[in-house]
């Protein structure tokens, strides 16, 4: 399981998922990186044998594995068995990285246009750094025979949404059975696409598309975004968090203690309710204290978190 | 036997040169040359990461650390990209500075000069002082030997000795000279290339190292150059590409994209030297097997960008460097490479911010760079701040703020398990365990800088103690006559003792050393010109070390001062002297007495 003490707040009707159909955004400062939450659902879609399609903007595949290991997930089968999709948003974003492509081993056939999906086939060593490789090169040779979908570069982020679109299809397709599998849906930082030079307008667009898409396979999305209140100045880094929040049913706000830094007390995590919840709260759809919105305090550790309501760190007590 | 074996680290030796792992999470990594700004970062820089050094106004310190990462790259043997517009980025690999003890060994050996110690300069100056005053014994203070048994405050000798920074690991300095003494260098293996070498600033890099470097130079500002005049044949051609991407780029389309150029030929070195993992040299032909035996003769490529976003460097739209940030992490987290960037961040504020010295404060523009970096630095120095706090700490060059540190394949950064700079319970009294006990309010230190002589250095940072003991001692200075007997009769011990054997005395002067640093600093610190406000009982607790040459001191001042000193509640040892001073006057005899106490 993910963290144990966070489960507890996370809204109960589907512990340990989420509601299907929701969108859960997660924002977070530079100060306390909200990634570890991420690692959280993962951890959780995977354990429940559900499909996860992480997007990863910022991190790469090696860095959700070393950290799945840590919480006992092996995402390296999860990938081999289907439930677990990576698609690469790091290598290819931008019309600056595009050249890439041009150098990847063994390209087999090249894609009509630049605005679709990829999936080059590359060595293995596409999915390993070197520091996975050297520490453990048992796991590395072990790693699944089908590389990532890299997400390549195009100007309008509609392609973006068409090869995103089209890996979740994929992937909700595969498990059509007696019971649908719940899916989630994870960019592990939409403010990449705001630095990389898309409009505010466009990239609310995709989220509000992907919400829609993801819902109509029984999935969630969640995403995380940078909210530094130094930025909050500027038009666009405004626009999006707040837009963002606004399509939103659970929010989670990540930061740092105002008194400063502190060695048992990492941050705090306020748990908010969204639009979405409110609406659906009025029209009587969720129970009573399903979420409470709250405010509480979390320490990372190696290999879990601790989240504690306010002022019970072990520092205090 | 028995089963147990000593397990020997087998990917220990398939690293490549210069390389370590972290103890943390394995990672690789590679030193940026100063041993304190590894410790902050965890041990080194990892290997596919990017480090934001946010510049000082006026001084050039950031540059200096660039040239650090630089300079171990040759050492190691490593690849060096140097990107430079304002500068020629042969200039800078030109002035980087040479390794300790290098240059001046071969005049070492024929004069039998011992500078091989190129420790502090105050430890030097202590040294030689303490030996004139073995010598002479004119006046001259010997603390030395008394600091080793404190008198007053014997209840603090049993502590650990205060120490604000971190020690460097000393270098092969034996095997240098006898690499030396045969005059054909062998090159060095792997193993034997240390991880973080010892510079020199004060020398500069030798033209036998310049010459085995593996340097590619990129000049951003003639690159700008050539692709101005290239663009504008190539203008109509583009145009069409151009107006079909986004809304963002149609910005001052015909400006160059430099940032892009710059990219290019960085892929090109990491692609053409075989850096990169997954690009590669001609993607037709077969990937070759990675093995492990392949490591050992791997290299990795630095790449160091001095200054980028400077005036100099023209952008088309302001997304050009998050692009070209976002491009380059993508690039070196599949390549055994990294890099060190600077960046003027002062000429992105708004005017308050400017001018502000908390680390909060940078502006909305360098605070999304350093998201899309792994790890981000800011040196503020003293000289172009206007700050109090410059006045107040003389002994530092400058504040060094950390923004982050990288968290790579793990959920904590590696840098608050290992780090002691950082944190200070990885080194505070306790044991391992204590981490989980918080004692403190605060885990982060501030940190400072200084650049001595030879070597640059992050510590802790401290304020000098309100008024300092030096103050004290200074004033005394002069009026030395009622000290001159008590330092005879210490002398008379000491001097015996010293001459009869050195041997011992300088081992033992070693072993105060980083305490007599601190007494040393914080008098030149009140020279220098601090007020002294009012004593207060927390100069004591600072100057523990010190303590018995600041009661002695104490005698020398004139009563008020010493009522002030019992006003404020020193210490007792304090309060002690004050009376016995007022009870015996300046007689010579009540003063020596009172030391044996």
């Amino acid at each position: 399981m993910g963290y144990a003490s966070l489960e507890p707040h996370l809204p109960s009707s589907h512990a340990p998922l989420l509601p299907p159909g929701t969108f859960l955004s997660i924002s977070d400062t530079q100060a306390s990186d909200g990634n570890f939450l991420l690692h959280h659902f993962i951890s959780n879609y995977i354990k429940a044998d559900q499909n996860v399609v992480l997007v990863g903007l910022a991190g790469i595949l090696v860095h959700y594995t070393m950290v799945g290991r840590k919480l006992g997930v092996n995402l390296a089968t999860a990938r081999t068995k289907g439930n677990f999709q990576f698609v690469d948003g790091l290598t290819q974003l931008t019309d600056y990285a595009a050249p890439n492509k041009e150098y990847l081993a063994k390209p087999v056939e090249t894609k009509p246009s630049s605005t679709t999906t990829t999936a080059t086939p590359s060595p293995n060593t596409t999915t390993s750094t070197m520091g996975a490789r050297i520490a453990r090169p048992a796991a590395a040779t072990a790693t699944p025979p089908a590389p990532p979908k890299v997400l390549s570069y195009s100007p309008k982020l509609v392609d973006l949404y068409k090869a995103l679109e089209e890996i979740i299809q994929d992937t909700a397709s595969k498990t059509t059975g007696p019971f649908q599998k719940q899916l989630v849906l994870i960019l592990d930082d939409l403010s990449v696409l705001l630095n990389c030079g898309w409009p505010c307008r466009d990239v609310l667009a995709l989220v509000r598309y992907l919400k829609l898409l993801v819902a109509k396979v029984n999935g969630t999305l969640i995403t995380l975004v940078h909210a530094d209140g130094l930025m909050a100045e500027e038009v666009s880094q405004d626009g999006l968090v707040k837009g963002v929040f606004y399509e939103a049913d659970y929010i989670v706000d990540v930061r740092g203690l105002d008194s400063g830094g502190s060695r048992d007390v990492h941050g705090q995590l306020s748990l908010l309710h969204g639009p979405g919840y409110l609406l659906r709260q009025r029209a009587g759809q969720v129970r009573e204290n399903e979420w409470p919105a709250l405010t509480l305090h979390y320490k990372i550790l190696d290999n879990n978190v601790e989240v504690f309501a306010k002022g019970y760190s072990s520092g205090v007590l | 036997m028995s089963s147990f074996k000593k397990r020997v680290p087998s990917a220990q030796a398939s690293l490549p040169a210069g390389c370590r792992l972290s103890a943390y999470n394995g990672q690789v990594l590679i030193s940026t040359g100063v041993p304190s700004l590894d410790d902050i970062l965890g041990g080194g820089l990892p290997v596919g990461t990017i480090l934001l050094i946010q510049e000082d106004r006026q001084t050039s310190y950031g540059q200096l650390l660039l040239k650090y990462f630089l300079r171990q790259g040759i050492v190691a043997g490593d690849k060096c990209v140097v990107v430079s517009g304002d500068e020629s980025p042969e200039a800078i690999v030109r002035s980087l500075m040479g390794i300790a003890g290098e240059e001046s060994l071969e005049s070492q050996i024929q004069s039998g000069v011992d500078n091989r110690d190129d420790e502090d300069e105050e430890r030097k100056e202590r040294r030689e002082r303490r030996k004139k005053a073995i010598a002479g014994g004119a006046g001259a203070d010997d603390e030395d030997s008394e600091q080793d048994r404190l008198t007053i405050a014997w209840r603090y000798s049993g502590l650990k000795k205060f120490e604000s920074g971190v020690e460097a690991r000393p270098p092969a300095i034996s095997s240098r000279v006898n690499k030396a003494g045969s005059t054909t260098e062998p090159a060095l293996t792997p193993s034997q290339i240390p991880f973080c070498e010892q510079f020199d600033l004060t020398t500069r890099i030798s033209a036998k190292a310049l010459e085995s470097a593996d340097t590619t130079l990129i000049d951003s500002g003639e690159l700008q150059k050539t692709v101005q005049v290239g663009d504008s044949d190539l203008e109509d051609e583009s145009d069409d590409d151009f107006s079909t991407s986004g809304s963002a780029s149609a910005v001052g389309r015909n400006q160059p994209d430099l940032y892009r150029n710059v990219l290019d030929k960085i892929r090109e070195t990491l692609i053409q030297g075989g850096f990169s993992t997954t690009l590669l040299k001609d993607p037709s032909a077969p990937a070759p097997a990675p093995g492990a035996a392949g490591l050992a003769e791997r290299h990795i490529c630095r790449i160091g960008i001095n200054s980028i976003a400077s005036p100099s460097w023209r952008s088309k739209t302001p997304h050009d460097l998050y692009k070209f940030l976002h491009a380059l992490r993508g690039l070196l987290r599949f390549s055994f490479g990294a890099a060190v960037i600077t960046i003027p961040a002062h000429l992105y504020g708004t005017i308050d911010q400017r001018h502000a010295t908390d680390g909060s404060t940078t502006s909305p523009y360098i605070h999304r760079l350093e998201q899309l970096c792994d790890a981000s630095v800011r040196i503020e120095s003293f000289a172009g701040a206007q700050t109090n706090a410059s006045s107040a700490a003389s002994a530092y060059h400058g504040l060094f703020h950390v923004h982050k540190v990288p968290v790579l394949n793990a959920l904590i950064p590696s840098s608050t398990k290992l780090s002691v700079l950082l944190d200070g319970a990885a080194k505070g009294s306790g044991g391992p365990g204590q981490s989980g006990s918080g004692g403190s309010s605060k885990g982060v230190n501030n940190l400072g800088f200084k650049v001595r002589r030879k070597r640059f250095a992050i510590e802790t940072f401290h304020l000098p103690p309100e008024g300092g003991v030096g103050q004290r001692r200074t004033s005394a200075e002069p009026s030395s006559g009622s000290s001159s007997s008590l330092s005879e009769r210490k002398k008379s011990s000491s001097s015996t003792k010293a001459s009869s054997d050195p041997g011992p005395a300088t081992g033992s002067f070693k072993k105060a050393g980083s305490s007599e640093e601190g007494s040393v600093q914080s008098r030149t610190r009140s020279l220098g010109g601090s007020s002294f406000n009012k004593p207060s009982g927390q100069v004591d607790v600072h100057s523990v070390p010190g303590a018995s040459g600041m009661a002695r001191k104490m005698m020398g001042l004139p009563p008020k001062g010493i009522q002030g000193a019992v006003a404020s509640g020193c210490s007792t040892g304090g309060s002690e002297a004050g009376h016995k001073h007022s009870h015996g006057g300046a007689g010579s005899g009540a003063n020596s007495s009172l030391l044996d106490f």
